[in-house]
């Protein structure tokens, strides 16, 4: 795949991209931006977590993308009682036609391409850090053996804002492993009708498989080739810098009301976006736009506020508004 | 503004071959010559109001300190200099491809595409996306349009001051004068006209000259009519007023050709007779028939003078006839006006009031100097007190300076006239020589003040006869060194080579000194001397006043030109 000319790489993006957008537009009505940016976490190779209130299609979004996708797919609904085992698999005694026992490592439903992580802050915490490592690292530990997970290797997450009782919300340091945090919004009067319509008739919408791991793996590889200009990267680092507030870089918004600024993993992950998001609008090269285009699904996890934003209603996303506004591009006019 | 697309298409790719990364470098390199020219434009804009308010501060604020030097043309090659230096680095400054192209994508909204091509094409190892990047990039620099993209032209902002600033030079430069005068250059135009019609007449009219004597002097006519009849029939060029040095070079062969003759043929020591006559003759044409008025009027101005005790000393010098001591004591007194108490400024402002009046008749300039020291002092304006009593001292330096140059003329004429009428048979060739010598000397040593003597009437009656230029008024100094006339073949600038102080009312607008500086090519050492005829012929400028600048270039097309028309009516 590698040695195909990149003209023909590029064109295989575009169609496959396209292909997805079409089978999931089946399925899924409207929510354009969603399915966009969970196309940028599959294809960049990062891990999203999906935030909304119960029954904007989350679920069926992941599930779809699933089937659109001929990827080995796998679902965990996570609940208190849930343990790390329940995840990542457990060794159990097996007996043989002889009737020898031994001990065989019985795979969880992380063992797949494509993990749905439904409800993730349901869980306690020991079993949120099971699958937050295995995110990290794509092994899992069983006793002593290391198990590899497999390749490609992808989690949705999906989390309800609302309904804190009972719930353990995810620590920031395990936060910053999901490449974007995503929020699904209500569909318009338009995008709700036509649910409604789909989804009261006897008529099943049928998604066919129109890419294969082997695809994903090279779109991946080709992702990582955008070529990317200095002062791009460069505006892609200032913006990371200006969320530390200890950076004299920073302005007065992260100043008052951050505690932490993003990790160099943001910087990383605004490029890597912005390359497959150039790719999207069939460009070869990586701009301001589409840096500015992640930025909020990039950053909005990695930043910590501090109490006075809370007390003042200062959202993260209205910290980068601010960020994205007073941080100018390194242009010459 | 060009529109370009702002995608691309690998289906509209043209085909390998076209784009090359030679071909795009060398097209962006273009478009930054256009980007740079557009710098220089917009950063002229913002050094031209530097500049202009400089010009504007320095010129105010030189005026009103130190209005003796050409203030505006400092201040304007300050002011050049300081938009010169805000402009060139900008010219010079060359522009990366990289910076072009980030200011073409910018421009263009065309998603950092020849920024990162530019990159790119100098990276190593080739990336993949390398050749259709250069597609792409190539596409869009196709439809670039350098001229529409960054247009020549100002912010709105600078488009508006520079209009305010044109109101504001028209208000400055020309409204103060359309009330009045139909140009603001009349008096100098005036003022130079003068000059150079006076020269007109010193060469074609000599004879206008000596009737205009006798109608201005009738007692002194006889005395000039004489010799002046005698020359007219015989030797009508030689009946020319300016005596240059080349004429007495002429004057000096003539006479050494008599002694030659002599040598040869007995008789001709009535010719060198003659020669001796005529130079006598000639000296005597320039003797001023009132300077004898002015010596007494400057006595009984002493005399006046005396009555207060600050200007004692000035008096007496004057009454001795020591005028350049009392023009010193003069001096003296400007520098020590602050100490003045106020019964000494009383007796001043009488004793000069009075001696104002003595001069009225005789010498009216002087007069008016006396009156304007009288003045000053009784408004306890020592400043202007200060630079009056310097005003007078040289008035008064300078008029000593023309009656020991007429006494000695008086001198010389009667040697020559001794030497022509007792030595007539045995006079040697070095008698003769050492006496034209004398002359000569004495010619120059008064043809470095106006030969044409000081008398008001003959001042009025050459410039009325010019041009109908200036007025008789003003009474400053440098109008009167400024002042040619038939008999004032050299004129000179003292104390300051190369700048005189035309007139009053000059001033280029309200806010520049009534005394604007006419800066006129000298030698360049002090006191500079050029004759009338040099005045005639030389650039006479006035420094920042940017009004002049069309009359500066029209003067130098009339110089020129009549120059080149003389010279061919005179060919053959």
């Amino acid at each position: 795949m590698i040695s195909r000319p990149t003209e023909e790489r590029i064109e295989h993006f575009h169609l496959l991209s396209r292909d997805i957008r079409t089978e999931l537009g089946k399925v899924i009505v409207g929510q354009q931006a969603v399915v966009d940016n969970v196309l940028i976490c599959l294809l960049a190779g990062g891990h999203a977590l999906l935030e909304g209130v119960p029954g904007l299609g989350k679920t069926e979004l992941v599930k779809t993308l699933g089937e659109v996708l001929d990827l080995r797919y796998g679902r965990v609904q996570f609940t208190p009682d849930l343990m790390p085992a329940d995840i990542t698999g457990t060794t159990v005694i097996t007996e043989d036609q002889k009737d020898n026992r031994f001990f065989r490592f019985e795979p969880g439903p992380i063992f797949n391409n494509l993990v749905l992580a439904d409800e993730i802050n349901r869980a306690t915490p020991k079993t949120q850090s099971a699958l937050l490592e295995a995110m990290h690292e794509r092994t899992v530990t069983v006793g002593n053996s290391l198990h590899d997970l497999p390749i490609p290797f992808f989690v949705m997450a999906t989390q309800n804002p609302i309904e804190m009782e009972g719930t353990y919300p995810l620590p920031e340091a395990q936060l910053d492993r999901f490449f974007f945090k995503i929020i699904v919004e209500y569909p318009d009067a338009a995008e709700l009708e036509e649910i409604v319509l789909r989804t009261t008739t006897d008529v099943v919408p049928e998604v066919r498989k129109v890419a294969t791991t082997k695809d994903i793996l090279a779109l991946q590889v080709l992702v990582r080739q955008v070529p990317i200009a200095s002062h791009v990267l460069r505006y892609a680092v200032r913006l990371v810098t200006a969320t530390d507030p200890d950076s004299p870089e920073a302005p007065q918004i992260t100043r008052n009301y951050v505690r932490y600024g993003a990790s160099p993993r943001g910087a990383q992950t605004l490029v890597l976006g912005g390359k497959v998001r150039a790719l999207f609008d069939e460009r070869y090269n990586v701009s301001f736009d589409d840096i500015r285009a992640v930025a909020h699904q990039t950053l909005r996890h990695r930043l910590i506020l501090n109490f006075e934003a809370e007390a003042e209603g200062i959202t993260a996303d209205t910290v980068i508004d601010e960020l994205v506004m007073t941080i100018s591009p390194d242009t010459e006019e | 503004m060009a529109t370009v697309s702002n995608t691309a298409s690998t289906a509209e790719y043209p085909g390998p071959g076209i784009a090359s990364a030679p071909n795009f470098v060398h097209q962006i390199t273009r478009f930054g010559r256009r980007l740079r020219l557009l710098a220089v434009l917009l950063r002229s804009a913002r050094a031209l109001w530097v500049a202009a308010l400089l010009y504007v501060g320095l010129s105010l604020v030189g005026s009103l300190l130190a209005p003796q030097f050409p203030v505006f043309a400092i201040s304007l090659l300050l002011a050049l200099g300081v938009f010169l230096a805000l402009v060139v680095p900008t010219f010079l400054r060359r522009l990366s491809t990289l910076d072009i192209a980030k200011a073409y994508d910018a421009r263009l909204a065309l998603s950092e595409r020849l920024a990162t091509t530019i990159e790119m094409l100098g990276q190593t190892p080739e990336n993949p996306f390398r050749a259709v990047l250069l597609e792409d990039a190539w596409r869009h620099v196709q439809e670039i349009r350098p001229r529409q993209v960054f247009p020549f032209r100002l912010p709105q902002r600078d488009v508006l001051l520079l209009v305010l600033g044109l109101v504001a030079l028209f208000l400055w430069e020309v409204f103060p004068y359309m009330a009045g005068q139909l140009t603001p250059l009349a008096p100098l135009a005036h003022q130079v006209a003068a000059v150079r019609e006076g020269t007109l007449i010193e060469r074609t009219s000599p004879d206008a000259l000596v009737a205009g004597e006798e109608a201005l002097s009738p007692a002194d006519g006889k005395e000039l009519a004489e010799p002046e009849a005698s020359q007219g029939a015989a030797q009508p060029e030689q009946n020319q007023p300016l005596l240059t040095q080349s004429d007495l070079n002429e004057q000096q062969a003539q006479a050494q050709q008599g002694q030659e003759g002599e040598e040869g043929q007995a008789g001709e020591g009535g010719e060198e007779q003659a020669g001796f006559s005529d130079l006598a003759q000639q000296l005597e044409a320039y003797r001023n028939p009132h300077i004898n008025e002015q010596a007494t009027a400057l006595a009984e101005v002493g005399r006046e003078l005396t009555q207060a005790r600050p200007s004692r000393e000035a008096g007496q010098n004057l009454e001795r006839g020591n005028y350049e001591q009392a023009a010193q004591a003069l001096e003296e007194l400007a520098r020590d006006v602050r100490d003045l108490s106020r019964e000494d400024r009383n007796d001043m402002t009488d004793a000069f009031a009075k001696a104002a009046e003595r001069a009225q008749q005789s010498d009216p300039r002087l007069a008016q100097e006396l009156a304007d020291v009288s003045r000053e002092v009784a408004s306890y304006n020592d400043r202007a007190t200060e630079r009056e009593l310097q005003e007078l001292g040289d008035a008064i330096e300078e008029r000593g300076q023309r009656i020991r140059a007429q006494q000695q003329s008086e001198q010389q004429s009667e040697q020559l006239r001794a030497g022509a009428g007792g030595e007539e048979a045995g006079a040697q060739q070095g008698d003769a020589q050492q006496l034209m010598a004398r002359a000569q000397q004495a010619f120059n040593t008064s043809g470095v003040t106006e030969q044409s003597g000081p008398s008001q009437q003959q001042d009025n009656w050459q410039l009325q006869a010019g041009s109908g230029g200036p007025s008789q008024g003003g009474g400053n100094r440098e109008e009167e060194s400024f002042q040619p006339g038939p008999q004032a073949p050299r004129l000179q600038i003292e104390q300051k080579p190369s700048v005189v102080l035309a007139d009053r009312g000059i001033g280029p607008s309200l806010w520049s000194p009534q005394r604007a500086p006419v800066a006129i090519p000298g030698p360049g050492s002090a006191p500079a001397q050029f004759g009338v005829t040099d005045a005639g012929n030389a650039i006479i400028s006035t420094g920042g006043a940017s009004h002049f600048v069309p009359w500066m270039v029209a003067d130098y097309v009339q110089k020129y030109f009549n120059a080149l028309s003389n010279a061919m009516e005179q060919a053959p």
